[in-house]
């Protein structure tokens, strides 16, 4: 990892009246690319209207590759919104995303074809936005966000509507612009398989808390000595009885599982038999595999249990 | 993971050229916009009314200085149309169609011009402005590093281009016409009308843009759009009239029609007197209450530009 964080928050805040959006965020992230993770209402795109300086935040600080003030010119955007111009040919949009970011009206329009050639986009792009499939719309909105050959991308929802190869394709494209070309990508997305492909480090974000900000392989990869127990019975009393071991739970209706943590395997039956004792009935322990989807819904429950 | 081969990528290249200053984005917004409605059937039917309406002033000027310059008090010949007193001519071209190049010749072409844009701008407004905001563009705009600054510039430099190429510039050809056809110290002795005509439309454009701009954010189709402008431009002026005409109210009542009060002061501007029917009397506004008029509404819609564009824009 690099020395200077791309993106820094400290004790960021966003509050709209008495609702809070976002509460005492601070995490940091460096060059590769990063997922940003939650549920519907988490605090992604207010955090990202943030980190583009489009809205305020009422307390705390974001700095971008080590600076306060935020460079647009330094960021392409690639919005969840259609956010076209139907009217405009698919290399006019770019072209003239390109003038917005200050690049001549000449360069600009070869900078289009580049990078429209460079996401094979062909013929296509000599017709109108409003004639284009969801696939092409998102390319189109990529490459406005690369034409200007910005060091970060934030892209909020980039494979929302693709189908399977599409995603792929998309997907791909994004790691050749990290791997390849060294870009630093913020890709803001519900799918976890997406984040599971592609990315370096995540920031997990639920009801405006920072839920985990650290590397992928830290947060489902480490599978040394983690388990994985469904508990029925008295699963309160259980959980409780297993104090600081247990990383995360996830409700199931009549069971719970729990993921655990222990020093060694040598630790197993004695997690086993605090587990009887506290009158939980065990129905399934096994090493836990990485797995984003299960260390998310852990995270999410967790934080729901320390809420209870 | 991805399946997809990355050999089927072309090489990206990193760009390192030169960047012009951010602000000048705005003009890029401009041209953009100004090309959406170059492709708007209804631009092209108002533009060719504002064309054949300057074609009547720039003749019927023509007819003017022409049969000033015949023999007087002789007949003179017009096209096929057979023979016509030169003095008749002349009390109908002065009089009648004001076409004489007199500050109400001005006056007249200005106001019908403004009529033109008022249509245009009802009728492409939303398409200027209003889709950018159902299409939930405004965060495209506003992620570029110009921002929204350069968006509502951009906007504003567009619409304020379709109101002086319908009054300003039009007008402007019209007195330069009459330079030609008089003499050149016309200019001279009437700096005030050259002066007067870019006042004017200058006054009509910062009424109607910002206007335009207030009423596409709250309304955003152009159904809604023209019944807010009809209101403003004939329930208005109707409701001033019956208060004022026929209830014998204040005139200073005047000041709730918008569109009377930009009239008013493009008349102060050009110095033309106020248009009065036989008999009527002269119920003209106070020019200073014109000028708060414009400026509650300019200030009022620019409030609300800046807060509904912005606000949209960050939800989106």
């Amino acid at each position: 990892m690099g020395e200077i964080p791309v993106i820094q928050c400290r004790n960021l805040s966003r509050r709209f009246g008495s609702k809070t959006v976002l509460n005492n965020v601070s995490f940091e992230v460096y060059p590769g690319i990063i997922g940003l993770l939650g549920p519907n209402g988490a605090g992604k795109s207010t955090l990202i209207k943030l980190i583009l300086g489009l809205d305020i935040p009422s307390s705390g600080g974001i700095t971008l590759f080590g600076k306060t003030k935020v460079e647009l010119g330094k960021i392409g955007f690639m919005p969840e919104a259609k956010a076209i111009i139907p009217s405009m040919k698919g290399f006019e949009f770019v072209a003239f995303a390109g003038e917005l970011e200050g690049l001549k009206r000449k360069d600009a329009l070869r900078r289009s074809h580049e990078i429209l050639d460079c996401l094979s986009m062909g013929e296509a792009r000599f017709r109108k936005l409003g004639e284009y499939s969801t696939g092409m719309i998102q390319k189109v909105k990529l490459a406005q966000a690369l034409v200007h050959d910005p060091e970060l991308l934030i892209l909020d929802e980039p494979t929302a509507g693709l189908d399977p190869p599409a995603r792929n394709q998309m997907l791909d494209y994004l790691s050749y612009f990290a791997r390849q070309q060294g870009k630093s990508i913020v890709l803001s997305t519900h799918l976890l398989g997406d984040v599971q492909s592609v990315c370096d480090q995540v920031v997990v974000l639920n009801f405006g808390n920072c839920l985990a900000s650290c590397s992928l392989e830290t947060l489902v990869g480490n599978k040394e000595n983690r388990y994985l127990i469904e508990i029925a019975g008295n699963q309160i009393d259980s959980i409780s009885a297993l104090g600081n071991l247990c990383i995360g739970t996830q409700d199931m209706g009549g069971f719970t599982k729990v993921f655990i943590q222990c020093e060694s395997t040598a630790e197993i039956n004695h997690i086993a038999s605090q587990v009887l004792s506290a009158g939980g009935v065990i129905k399934k322990f096994i090493p836990l595999e990485g797995n984003l989807d299960d260390a998310f819904f852990a995270l999410l429950d967790k934080q729901r249990m320390e809420k209870i | 993971m991805a399946v997809t081969s990355l050999n089927s990528f072309l090489e990206y290249r990193p760009w390192r050229g030169l960047r012009n200053p951010v602000w000048m984005g705005a003009f890029a917004i401009t041209r953009e916009s100004l090309k959406l409605i170059f492709t708007r059937k209804v631009f092209w039917v108002v533009f060719s009314l504002a064309v054949l309406n300057f074609l009547l002033y720039f003749f019927g000027q023509y007819l003017f200085f022409w049969v000033a310059d015949q023999q007087p008090d002789g007949l003179v010949r017009v096209g096929g149309f057979g023979r016509a007193n030169q003095n008749d001519m002349m009390q109908f071209l002065r009089s009648v169609l004001k076409m004489d190049g007199s500050p109400e010749t001005f006056r007249n072409f200005i106001n019908l011009q403004s009529r033109g844009i008022i249509v245009l701008l009802v009728l492409a407004g939303a398409s200027l402005l209003g889709e950018d905001l159902n299409q939930g563009s405004l965060i495209f705009y506003q992620s570029k590093s110009g921002g929204m600054r350069n968006y509502i510039v951009g906007k504003f430099l567009a619409a304020s281009f379709l109101v002086h190429l319908f009054a300003t510039v039009p007008a402007l050809f019209l007195f330069l016409e009459i330079c030609f056809i008089d003499t050149w110290t016309y200019l001279l002795y009437h700096p005030r009308l050259l002066f007067g005509i870019i006042g004017y439309g200058f006054v009509i454009n910062i009424g109607l843009v910002s206007l335009l701009f207030a009423t596409v954010g709250f309304f955003r189709s152009t159904i809604g759009l023209i019944m807010c402008w009809a209101g403003v431009f004939f329930l208005l002026p109707s409701l001033c009239a019956i208060m004022i005409d026929r209830l014998r109210l204040n005139p200073a009542f005047r000041v709730l029609d918008f569109w009377y009060c930009v009239e008013r002061l493009g008349e102060k501007c050009l110095g033309a007197s106020p248009t009065l029917l036989p008999g009527q009397t002269d119920h003209s506004l106070n020019p200073w209450l014109a000028v708060a008029s414009l400026g509650f509404v300019f200030f009022i819609s620019s409030f609300l530009t800046i807060r509904i564009y912005f606000k949209k824009g960050v939800e989106s």
